[in-house]
């Protein structure tokens, strides 16, 4: 065994660590919070606090099924304008996998029909799959239908985020569930109706460009002293008035600021903001972007037809994007007369980035090219780039599958007796361990509540929500560290009364009864960890709380209560085995 | 040790003997719980069934043959009402309407729930009526959740099954796992009997009473397999009778443990709590009898059916 030294400080070190997490769940005051900036929260499920509970059905496929009719009509176009082959017809055999037969004109043109899908820009999104003098049938390459999918329902939740925070939830969580589903939760929200009309409409994507005449740093003066006078903030309106500041939701602050500012501005331009890098959510840090409000130098992205991540020049990486025809004709005069000007792409009055147009573009398909050297980080920039560019209107139909309302009254109810049952439960187990074990007993409870604490606090670092079922997940969980101290004990007292001195019956307790907790733990976590995999919602929140538990008693009740008992006995000399455990 | 008389030296209670009476009786309660799936409708919570559920709380006390004839005098006939601990909470079910596709029925399921708030808060204003929670599940929800939580199940049991396996011998997984059938089966039976709701929290806490029931009799296996070693001269039958013996005081201890931990919840939490303590109480019990009177017998008979 290592020095008590060494495990001490191990233990403390975890505890430390722990708080740490746990800190952001509990630390109300915003100034505090800044410490713990990027860290996560343990939120409560709805069940437990209240809210809106949705879970809207993506219709992916009919997304697949379009694109394939859009991608048969482009091959058929290429493949006369590239290899000079009047095909007969394309029939799409099936739109859902993007399975389509290319029917021939003269069997002499298979060969280069396949050659073309093969090398050209298409053989990373098709295959052929069969090929005959008559046709050729080609399908989606099962990666690329797979991360066309995910991209539709990360465009959808992007889409929603957007319009949700408008709404002034305190902490929605939206998420993906499935294949095709995605989970909305608006905790505290109570007009459910408003929140759903709200989901359902479309956001404004607009193209404006940025004022050269405004110095930032005297426009953040500017915003800092009008907030001051007003008494107005951005930000979720708080219940308890704790000063005069109202707090205003972006719509509305972005409508005042301009107000204040419009004297001070130049003319025919205002003011919008841009989320800071660093921060995590634009209350917590924004820019402000002054930008051109005038006919000619803004444009309207409805005509927006598509936006992706491609391959730019010198292995930087770039967003294409097109635009319907009619808009084309106006977005190419808009970058005509502004080359090397700076451009700001807008999505519901958010700034989302401002590329430099380097050149004119004239068929409406752009490519916004972003710095650095094509890592990892520049492609989920312009991944979310083009999410957010897309995200003007939501790219697949979205159904409503569940809906859940529950008035936090209830919530509050169930809390507070299930928080008051649950202490008294577990008061109940202190007592009977310190009462049954006596000072070992008292180790072991320590032990117990630092599991329930570690718990916590992992998953807080890991932003769970906590709801009923997680709770039961706990409750095994306590239960099978308390039975790990039980079977330790039992087996201490058992060498006890065999005549082993008290030093060699708490090496043979701890060590004998390794094997019984460790398969118990090992066989409840593996299945634990199956459920997680293949379980869905409630399911998997009871399997990642015990999962996250049971590793966290292997470490309390065997690590740290051996740590404790041996300190005791050892290092403080206290031999009394009646008071130690009562054998 | 030696001096011993031989039936002493096996531990006090032939738990082993005693089996075949036990196993009979187990048997016969798996296959009743059986006959009762097969015969008593299960009452699945909206989580598996669709459908749509209120819940709304009156200032006034009320019965439920009250509430049931004025809510169908407004056009509810159907609507099926569920006492919620005190006399003026109420949970009011309705099936999924029909509809063509899931859309469609999600779209009218929500509707009638905002008709059955309405009329309520409209027409029962005497009462002091407070909508607390309305939900609505769409049929294809449910139907999927039922599936994943079986494929969950079944790929659980097969994990354990090749761990129980090559830590132990695949008799003993066999064991643990006909146990854990065993346990589930049983609880699920008495609640079905009993008419409860199965739902959600049922799951989470049949869930967690196999986890207790396995690690029952893994640390009853656990004592079994160090026996082996010590006790060359013994038969399987003596060791697990000497082995469930030893472990007697821990079992009582561990599970008196839980029991009083879940007890004050069953007590004091009420609600949806108090339905997950509920069957989890019952599951508790069944799962330690069944950690000594099922998995290790069941591990001896494919041991001799083995020979």
């Amino acid at each position: 065994m290592e020095s008590f030294k060494f495990r001490f400080t191990l233990i403390i070190g975890i505890i430390i660590l722990g708080a740490y997490w746990l800190a952001p769940t509990f630390v109300k005051d915003e100034k505090k919070q800044k410490w713990f900036m990027g860290s996560k929260k343990l939120t409560y499920g709805l069940d437990i606090q209240g809210g809106l509970h949705l879970v809207m059905g993506v219709d992916v496929d009919n997304v697949v099924k379009e694109a394939t009719v859009r991608l048969a009509s482009t091959i058929k176009q290429t493949i006369l304008e590239q290899k000079k082959i009047n095909i007969k017809n394309i029939e799409i055999t099936n739109p859902t996998l993007g399975e389509m037969k290319i029917l021939l004109n003269s069997p002499s043109d298979e060969v280069a029909i396949v050659e073309f899908v093969d090398s050209s820009g298409y053989n990373t999104q098709l295959q052929v799959i069969e090929k005959k003098p008559e046709y050729v049938v080609v399908r989606y390459l099962e990666n690329y239908l797979n991360y066309y999918k995910t991209r539709v329902i990360e465009q959808s939740i992007e889409t929603l985020r957007n319009r949700i925070d408008e709404f002034g939830v305190n902490e929605p969580s939206i998420s993906a569930l499935g294949k095709d589903r995605i989970l909305i939760q608006l905790p505290g929200i109570k007009d459910a109706q408003k929140a759903k009309e709200l989901i359902q409409k479309t956001a404004h994507l607009e193209f404006m460009l940025l004022s050269e005449d405004a110095k930032p740093d005297l426009v953040g003066q500017w915003i800092v002293e009008a907030e001051k006078t007003g008494k107005y903030k951005l930000g979720t309106p708080k219940t308890e008035a704790q000063d005069e500041t109202t707090y205003l939701k972006y719509t509305d602050y972005v409508e005042r600021i301009n107000v204040d500012l419009k004297t001070k501005l130049p003319a025919d331009t205002m003011v919008l903001f841009m989320k800071d890098e660093r921060a995590k959510t634009l209350e917590m840090g924004k820019l402000p972007i002054v930008v051109k409000t005038d006919p000619d130098h803004r444009l309207d992205g409805s005509s927006l037809k598509d936006a992706f991540v491609s391959p730019g020049e010198f292995g930087k990486i770039s967003v294409s994007f097109s635009l319907e025809p009619v808009g084309a004709g106006q977005f190419a005069k808009l970058t005509e007369n502004n080359v090397n000007k700076a451009m700001a792409i807008v999505l519901d009055k958010v700034v989302k980035s401002y590329p430099v147009i380097s050149e004119k573009i004239p068929n409406g398909s752009g490519q916004i090219t972003l710095g650095g050297g094509g890592g990892d980080e520049e492609y989920a920039d312009a991944q979310l780039l083009s999410t957010a560019l897309r995200a003007g209107a939501l790219p697949a139909a979205l159904e409503q599958l569940e809906e859940r309302t529950v008035k936090p009254q209830l919530g509050q109810d169930s809390i507070d007796k299930g928080k008051k049952a649950a202490l008294i439960g577990i008061c109940l187990v202190l007592i009977f361990m310190a009462g049954y074990y006596r000072l070992f007993g008292l180790v072991a409870d320590v032990a117990l509540m630092l599991n329930l604490f570690l718990t916590m606090a992992v998953l807080a670092s890991l932003g769970a929500t906590l709801s009923l079922p997680g709770v039961a997940g706990f409750a095994l969980t306590a239960g099978m560290a308390v039975d790990a101290n039980v079977l330790i004990f039992e087996r201490i007292r058992d060498e006890l009364r065999k005549g082993t001195s008290l030093i060699a019956a708490i090496r043979e307790g701890y060590h004998r009864a390794f094997s019984a907790i460790f398969d118990g733990h090992v066989t409840t976590l593996a299945t634990c960890l199956v459920l997680m995999y293949y379980g869905s919602g409630p399911i998997r929140g009871f399997a990642v709380s015990m999962t996250i538990g049971l590793a966290a008693s292997m470490f309390t009740s065997i690590y740290v209560t051996r740590a404790l008992v041996e300190v005791i006995v050892i290092k403080w000399k206290w031999h009394n085995v009646n008071t130690l455990i009562k054998a | 040790m030696a001096t011993q008389n031989k039936a002493h030296r096996w531990g006090k209670i032939d738990f082993m003997g005693q089996a075949w009476m036990f196993g009979s009786a187990s048997a016969l309660a798996v296959i009743l719980s059986l006959v009762i799936f097969a015969t008593k409708r299960i009452n699945y919570g909206i989580d598996f069934a669709g459908g749509l559920e209120v819940q709304v709380k009156f200032q006034k006390e009320f019965s439920t043959e009250q509430l049931r004839s004025s809510l169908a005098g407004l056009g509810f006939p159907k609507v099926q009402i569920q006492e919620f601990g005190e006399k003026s909470e109420f949970l009011l079910r309705l099936e999924n309407p029909d509809g063509a596709n899931e859309k469609e029925i999600t779209e009218k399921a929500n509707a009638t729930a905002k008709k059955l708030s309405e009329v309520i808060t409209a027409n029962l204003s005497n009462m002091g009526p407070n909508i607390l929670r309305t939900d609505s599940v769409g049929p294809q929800v449910g139907e999927e959740l039922k599936k994943n939580s079986i494929l969950a199940g079944f790929y659980s049991l097969i994990v354990l099954l090749i761990y129980v396996g090559l830590r132990f011998d695949f008799n003993f997984s066999a064991g643990a796992i006909l146990c854990l059938f065993h346990d589930a089966i049983i609880t699920l039976g008495i609640l079905v009997l009993l008419g409860k709701e199965i739902n959600v929290q049922i799951m989470a806490s049949i869930l967690t009473l196999i986890g207790f029931s396995v690690n029952d009799t893994i640390v009853t296996f656990d004592r079994i397999r160090e026996n082996l070693t010590h006790h060359r001269d013994g038969s399987l039958k003596d060791i697990m009778n000497l082995s469930v013996n030893e472990m007697l005081s821990r079992t009582i201890l561990t599970t008196g443990t839980v029991f009083l931990s879940t007890g004050a919840l069953y007590w004091f939490a009420g609600g949806v709590i108090e339905d997950f303590a509920f069957s989890f109480l019952i599951g508790i019990v069944i799962g330690v009898y069944s950690s000594i009177y099922v998995a290790s017998p069941i591990a001896l008979v494919f041991e001799r059916i083995k020979r």
